[in-house]
């Protein structure tokens, strides 16, 4: 279904990514490719209008999960496949080597994902008129003041640039298109570091909230 | 405030003669390793099922889910959301199953456990998450309602309707995960994604929800290679023997990772 995989530099095709702009998953996707300098073409999978959950989709992805990443015969899906495969697909690699690093990088990538939807909730509410989930704005604080402690005396959130990083601009940035940017430059470490990662090249790939209100996916 | 890695060999004298690594025998780690974790949560056997697999020995204390001990203020200052389970070595904590998980790996022994194949990866990765979003929720609310929550509270009033509707949510990823089963293991050689399935699958057997593993027949004859795999780095240990009874959870225990002699 989804397990046949070249190994780097056989496959010719380009790689696809199917995903939706104001979906993180997809965010992050987009800025791993640029970091990791994969050209990846973009086609809209409008998961706000239901597309995700339609029988045409279901049948590529039988639980839903997105975004979707082909490039030729091989297929990644959902956000923790879809960012290995880029990265492995790209220059280097990604995780970091020390294994205490490597655990904090996962760690602050599971809390990412932990504040995730009330995040992308409110990106949603601002960009679709949509209902924000506010009951769990306390935990997106939490997360927030923990990744702030976190980052004292840091360049980045385990040292060098890591997937870490890719998981919290996505948040970042969406906090910063819903209007939140006050719960980034009120924290000084992260001010400090999102100013750090917006003047990376991958940052220009992210959609602006008019992309987003427009439902237009820019290719990486 | 208390320190809940405050216990084992942290609680001991430096010279106790029962203190860990005090016969003198090498040992792959410098420090041992502490575990807070909790019996019935399925992220707190899949560290410890790494760490048997990894040849990395652990000891264990419960943080009390049932007392709802992990929003204690005490908890909360090794983990400000939560997140369990916590590990500990020397003065390193991290958090998670995923960063306690990577982390085991990386001062165990043996071959990496993720595939090193881009192919393999991505789909242990796919089948991980699958694991996540779809199983374990409903693996974690039947465990709440069927056992968590009496153990809190005698007077736990059972939510039938979300026992039922977990049951049948459970129906859909076991399937495919039967489809997926064309080899021994998820995706072909043991790996991560075989310790996230065995923790949740342990789970659903111990509480008597074992019919939707015995009605996957590859699913079932997977689950049978796993009680009997031996360690991964090669200790003669069988990781899926660590993992607690349903009286062992009741009793909030949880047993240390003892890897023994190769």
């Amino acid at each position: 279904m989804f397990g046949l995989f070249k190994k780097k530099k056989k496959a010719e095709a380009g790689m696809k990514l199917r995903g939706f702009p104001g979906d993180l998953s997809t965010v992050k996707c987009l800025i791993m490719a640029a970091e990791k300098q994969v050209k990846l073409e973009t086609e809209l999978l409008d998961t706000q209008a239901g597309e995700h959950d339609q029988a045409d989709y279901r049948a590529l992805s039988p639980f839903g999960k997105h975004p979707y990443l082909q490039e030729g015969d091989a297929v990644a899906i959902g956000a923790e496949a879809g960012l290995a495969y880029i990265d492995i697909r790209g220059n280097g690699f990604m995780n970091p080597k020390k294994a205490q690093h490597f655990g904090h990088q996962n760690y602050w990538w599971q809390v990412a994902e932990t504040i995730g939807t009330p995040v992308e909730s409110l990106l949603h509410a601002t960009a679709f008129g949509s209902t924000a989930n506010t009951d769990a704005m306390e935990l997106v604080e939490i997360g927030l003041n923990a990744f702030d402690n976190a980052l004292t005396g840091k360049n980045f959130v385990v040292g060098d640039y890591s997937y870490a990083d890719v998981h919290w601009t996505a948040i970042a940035h969406f906090l910063v298109l819903a209007g939140k940017q006050d719960m980034i430059e009120s924290r000084p470490n992260t001010k400090a570091w999102y100013d750090k990662v917006k003047q990376r090249p991958s940052f220009a790939s992210l959609p602006s909230l008019e992309d987003i209100k427009q439902k237009q996916l820019k290719a990486a | 405030m208390s320190d809940l890695f405050h216990f084992g060999s942290a609680a001991k004298a430096l010279d106790a003669d029962d203190r860990y690594g005090s016969d003198g025998e090498m040992k792959k780690t410098q420090y041992i390793m502490q575990l807070l974790g909790f019996p019935g949560h399925p992220d707190t056997l899949k560290v410890m099922l790494t760490a048997a697999e990894k040849g990395i020995e652990i000891e264990s204390a419960v943080v009390d889910m049932s007392a709802k001990q992990q929003d204690t203020e005490d908890y909360r200052q090794i983990s400000p959301l939560g997140i369990m389970p916590a590990l500990k070595e020397a003065d390193y904590v991290v958090v998670g199953e995923n960063g306690c998980s990577v982390f085991v790996e990386g001062r165990g022994l043996g071959r990496f456990l993720a595939p090193r194949n881009a192919a393999m990866l991505a789909q242990q990765n796919y089948w991980m998450d699958i694991g996540r979003t779809e199983v374990q929720p409903h693996v974690e609310t039947l465990m709440q309602e069927l056992v968590i929550g009496p153990m809190g509270d005698a007077s736990y009033s059972t939510d039938n309707a979300a026992v039922d509707a977990a049951r049948a949510a459970l129906v859909v990823p076991y399937e495919a995960l039967n489809a997926q089963l064309t080899k021994d293991y998820i995706v072909g050689d043991f790996c991560y994604v075989d310790i996230h399935w065995t923790a949740y699958s342990h789970l659903l057997l111990i509480i008597g929800e074992g019919a939707v593993i015995d009605g996957n027949p590859k699913v079932k004859a997977w689950f049978e290679r796993i009680k009997t795999h031996k360690s991964y780095s090669g200790q003669d240990i069988i990781a899926y023997d660590l993992l607690p009874s349903l009286e062992d959870i009741k009793a909030k225990t949880l047993k240390d990772v003892q890897c023994g002699e190769f």
